[in-house]
């Protein structure tokens, strides 16, 4: 559609839009009209008469400006039509051939990026067995350093809690001993008493039944003189 | 005459304990009232002791000082004998007292014994008192003039304690 044809449509449309809105002050002026002054009836019909044959008139200008544009649209419509063939078959050889092209460029990259991904996975898995083997002798080197390590540090510490057992079994030895020297001597001092005791005890008896009243008599004598050299008479 | 010091002096001679003393003064008593009221002659006199104390245990000493009691008796006056008597008790009463703790119980002869070691070595008026008491063996508790201490075997036993120990320790 050209510019002119497009006015021209524009035009038509604009003088039925002004025709519709004349028409529409016409009818509410005639409708005020006839409601305030019935009694003018017939200036009415005339005006009415008048109003219709202007409308039948600007009908008939925009019906004939209608069919112009029309006329012209169609003309427009039928020269783009036959443009729009020539260049829709221009179009589709043309996509046609970029089809074509894009086929073989797709089949190309296709396989360009199949190779590429062939190589690709060739060179990792390459890399990752390499990788692999480096990283099983690198665990390997590091399990060896670290099994020395412990052993080393299990060597240390195995010393090292010989050593402090050996401390505290020496200690609690000598504790123990003391412990059994304290007892043997607190045992032993008992004893020595309980023997004393009954030493003292044996003699006591028996100073009871051995004695004869002249030794009696004589010890008590004993006993006053060692009273006397006390000094217990003065 | 005062015969009070003669009776005391001739008690003190055969006695040596304050119940030696005692018995000697009874058997004067005796020997007074036969004397005096039964007109018993020395011999009859010694016949009543005997006749009283025949079946008393360990009454030699009673024998051995008839002779001089008898004379002691004999010598007294008739009114005043109950006083001297009592005048005696009295001044045995008085004489000093020197009890000793003794395991067993001592015949005369042996408190004799001790009696004149005490009174030649301490005081020769000395009355000597005994307390049996096993707890004193091996020698006597002594208590003199309200002080007492123990010279048994306890004694002798405490100052030799740390040599016995050792002695036992050693066996």
């Amino acid at each position: 559609m050209t510019i002119e044809t497009f006015i021209m449509v524009l035009a038509g449309v604009a003088l039925l839009l002004i025709i519709g809105i004349i028409v529409s002050i016409l009818r509410e002026k005639s409708n005020a009209i006839v409601s305030q002054q019935n009694a003018e009836n017939i200036d009415i019909d005339q005006a009415q008469i008048k109003s219709n044959s202007i409308i039948q008139s600007a009908l008939k200008q925009a019906r004939a400006l209608l069919v112009n544009a029309e006329l012209s649209g169609i003309k427009e419509v039928v020269r783009t039509r036959h443009d729009s063939e020539k260049l829709e078959q221009a179009y589709e050889e043309h996509l046609h051939e970029l089809v074509k092209r894009s086929e073989k460029h797709l089949e190309y990259t296709t396989r360009s990026i199949e190779d590429h991904y062939v190589d690709l996975f060739q060179k990792a898995e390459k890399q990752i067995k390499s990788q692999m083997t480096d990283n099983q002798q690198r665990i390997i080197n590091e399990l060896d350093l670290a099994l020395d390590e412990a052993h080393k540090l299990l060597t240390t510490q195995t010393q090292a809690t010989h050593q402090q057992i050996e401390r505290q079994l020496e200690a609690e030895i000598n504790d123990a001993k003391k412990l059994v020297d304290g007892y043997k001597n607190k045992r032993m001092e008992a004893i020595d008493r309980q023997i004393g005791e009954l030493v003292i005890e044996t003699v006591k008896r028996t100073i009871d039944k051995a004695l004869t009243p002249e030794e009696h008599t004589d010890l008590v004598i004993r006993s006053l003189q060692e009273a006397k050299q006390d000094g217990f008479f003065t | 005459m005062n015969s009070v010091p003669l009776i005391i002096a001739t008690i003190l001679k055969y006695a040596y304990t304050r119940v030696e003393a005692e018995k000697l003064l009874s058997v004067f008593r005796l020997l007074s009232d036969a004397y005096f009221y039964q007109q018993a002659d020395a011999r009859m006199m010694e016949s009543i002791i005997e006749e009283r104390f025949r079946h008393a245990l360990d009454t030699t000493y009673y024998f051995e000082s008839l002779p001089e009691l008898i004379q002691l008796a004999q010598k007294s006056s008739k009114g005043r004998i109950y006083e001297t008597i009592h005048d005696v008790s009295d001044a045995l009463e008085l004489l000093p007292v020197l009890t000793l703790y003794v395991p067993t119980k001592l015949e005369h002869i042996y408190i004799a014994t001790i009696g004149t070691w005490v009174r030649g070595t301490i005081n020769e008026k000395i009355l000597l008192q005994f307390i049996i008491s096993a707890a004193y063996r091996g020698g006597c508790g002594v208590s003199w003039k309200g002080i007492m201490k123990d010279y048994s075997f306890n004694h002798f036993l405490q100052r030799e304690s740390r040599s016995i120990q050792s002695l036992i320790q050693n066996v």
